[in-house]
């Protein structure tokens, strides 16, 4: 066996703890289920090679969120244009059913929505939003990981809100 | 914040709690990103899957694969040789290409995780496999399995569920190898995409009951297909002095041929959704079984106990038990061939040891048992023994060190969701018997194995399990030795 780096363990309580959230957080970027697994598991990939040239990282949550969003920066350089109505109406897998079927249809809509509502939010809004709601992070964590001062994430997060609000009226 | 995106906000909320990563994602990417960190290098097998790269630089390559042919590219090339990454994502994906029609390339890509599978026993028959190299053939294996979840999506239900079902069975007979030939790693893996494989087989046999196609038809077609599969297994198994081997392989025969009856009833009462589940669950307990069989031979963990005595031993021990008036060998274990399978009308084998065991358990503490029951009662069983062990309603897993059910289709009582079937009282067995390193022969074996997960200390022994009255002990004990 080989011999096990002294960080390992660390690294993965880190993803115990955080996984979940990098995910959600690529989730409502993307809105493809596998692609967000895919950053996902690129942002811990990417973090652990950081850590394991001897870097030191203070703040994990931070870190991972700051990794995550250049990944979802690269994939949208990258990236082709995808059908949001395939996403959104085709996607059966993307959501863990909680409760019965009936329920379950009620969830799935309204997460489409909100997802569907949120592509149309452009950058960098979508991003702060994203943070402020999906991932429940404080603007001044969010300016942690954005580079940007608190006052300017606010300021993203208010015009991001209203947009998504005049969005998600327009559907009721 | 102003109260008109009040509901906006919750709105977000709301959309937030219903998406989550699931236990089985969450543990596969674990997987991934430990072998990663074990290899210390990524393999990267994306790039291929975009379709720009496939129609534009397919036909250079399809050159290359004729030149590759050869250069010394083989197929003999192996998890660990420097070419075995061109082999595998540039190779095999251009020959991939030829397989226009989804189901062509369905029945490809599951040949593609038998070749990896056979590349790690290789390497470990040639005492060359290390963990790098099954991590190396591991990524590839998650990747092909990936293929074909994500192209069967856009199948008719029924091809679903018997493509699932059948990279289902050739999982779980490859899971059972590894587990003989002792590789841990390479068998965890395998039961985590068992338990992925079978959550999609799940979803699949659900979307039948709303399918628009023939399903009357298809039933038939796939009880036919059933019943051919079992009677070519039984055959075989009749010619076979592999005494271990043939135990274990025809307890799930027996098992199989319960499920095509189950078929028959269901298809006598016009319910094909339910019968073409049960003619796959038979088709994929055959596949399985013989995958297993076949294996075993290949690399000889069934010869261990062999000989011409034993294998008289066993046939006049075996009761054979002829009800109905079709042919049977008298020196046979199977039922000779027979187009019209009838629920009595095959041999029981009333020594197998792990009808014994399902039974002694079942006598023990009830037929509808879950896991807790025995872990209450047995200090010596693990939570890992329960790992892949099917209950009616989901399968078990171990994930992040705990076991935790999945559930894979409704079931209106969810204690009864739990509750093991007969088919996950052979993973069981399995499993305990592959951590005892306790070989599967005869019914004494498996008092063997009962008897020592009753002890509370030594070898066997959980050292976290509560103490018991030793009382409560004594008369459990009693119970089984009075089976004796």
């Amino acid at each position: 066996m080989p011999e096990q780096h002294p960080l390992q363990n660390q690294f993965f309580e880190s993803y115990e703890e955080f996984s979940d959230s990098v995910f959600k957080h690529c989730y409502f970027r993307v809105s493809d289920r596998d692609v967000a697994l895919d950053l996902m598991q690129d942002t811990f990939a990417k973090t652990w090679a950081y850590v394991q040239k001897g870097n030191d990282v203070e703040d994990v949550k931070a870190f991972l969120f700051r990794v995550a969003n250049n990944l979802i920066i690269d994939f949208y350089r990258k990236k082709k244009s995808v059908s949001l109505d395939r996403l959104v109406d085709n996607e059966e897998d993307s959501y863990e059913p909680s409760e019965n079927g009936h329920m379950q249809m009620i969830a799935e809509a309204e997460v489409g929505q909100v997802m569907k509502a949120l592509q149309s939010v452009e950058e960098p809004y979508r991003q702060a939003v994203t943070l402020r709601y999906v991932d429940g992070l404080s603007p001044k964590e969010i300016s942690e990981i954005v580079g940007e001062s608190p006052n300017n994430v606010s300021v993203r997060i208010n015009r991001g809100l209203q947009k998504l609000h005049t969005v998600l009226g327009e559907h009721e | 914040m102003n109260n008109e995106y009040q509901k906006t906000e919750q709105a977000i909320q709301r959309a937030t709690q219903n998406v989550r990563l699931s236990d089985i994602e969450k543990a596969r990417v674990r997987n991934n990103l430990q072998r990663i960190i074990s290899t210390e290098q990524t393999v990267r097998v994306r790039w291929f899957s975009l379709a720009i790269v496939r129609y534009a630089v397919a036909p250079a390559l399809i050159i290359f694969v004729i030149i590759g042919g050869v250069t010394g590219v083989s197929a003999s090339t192996l998890p660990g040789d420097m070419l075995y990454p061109v082999k595998v994502s540039v190779l095999e994906e251009v020959r991939g290409l030829l397989h226009r029609d989804t189901e062509s390339r369905l029945a490809y890509e599951q040949e593609r995780i038998d070749k990896r599978l056979f590349e790690l026993a290789e390497l470990d028959g040639s005492g060359n496999l290390d963990t790098k190299k099954e991590a190396q053939a591991l990524v590839y294996l998650d990747r092909h399995i990936d293929v074909i979840q994500s192209r069967s999506e856009s199948m008719s239900p029924d091809v679903r569920v018997k493509t699932e079902s059948d990279v289902e069975a050739t999982l779980r007979a490859q899971e059972r190898i590894f587990a003989e030939l002792e590789k841990t790693q390479v068998r965890e893996h395998l039961q985590s995409a068992i338990a992925r494989v079978v959550q999609s087989r799940a979803r699949a046999e659900q979307a039948l009951y709303s399918s628009e196609n023939n399903l009357a038809n298809i039933a038939l077609g796939i009880q036919k297909s059933a019943v051919n599969l079992i009677q070519e297994a039984q055959n075989r198994l009749s010619n076979s002095e592999e005494t271990r081997l043939l135990r274990q392989t025809s307890v799930q025969i027996e098992l199989a041929l319960q499920a095509t009856e189950e078929g028959n009833r269901y298809v006598e009462a016009g319910s094909f959704a339910d019968a073409i589940v049960q003619f796959e669950k038979g088709k994929r307990m055959v596949k399985e079984s013989m995958s297993f069989f076949d294996a075993g031979k290949r690399y000889a963990f069934g010869q261990r106990e062999i000989s011409s005595e034993a294998v008289s031993l066993l046939r006049e021990k075996t009761e054979v038990v002829e009800i109905a008036s079709a042919p049977v060998e008298s020196d046979s274990l199977m039922m000779s061939a027979s187009m019209s399978i009838e629920a009595d009308n095959f041999i029981v084998e009333p020594q197998s040891p792990y009808l014994y065991f399902e039974d002694t358990l079942k006598d023990l503490v009830g037929r509808a048992a879950v896991p807790e029951t025995y872990i209450n009662i047995f200090p010596g069983i693990k939570e890992t023994d329960f790992s892949g062990v099917i209950g009616v309603g989901g399968v078990y897993q171990v994930v992040s060190g705990n076991l935790q059910f999945l559930e894979t289709a409704s079931v209106a009582n969810s204690a009864s969701a739990r509750t093991i079937e007969s088919e996950g009282y052979i993973r069981l067995l399995i499993n305990i018997a592959s951590r005892l390193r306790i070989e599967l022969a005869t019914v004494e074996d498996v008092d063997r194995i009962l008897s020592i997960l009753q002890q509370t200390e030594g070898e066997s022994a959980r050292s976290d399990a509560p103490e018991e009255d030793p009382s409560i002990l004594d008369v459990k004990l009693d119970v089984l030795l009075e089976r004796n």
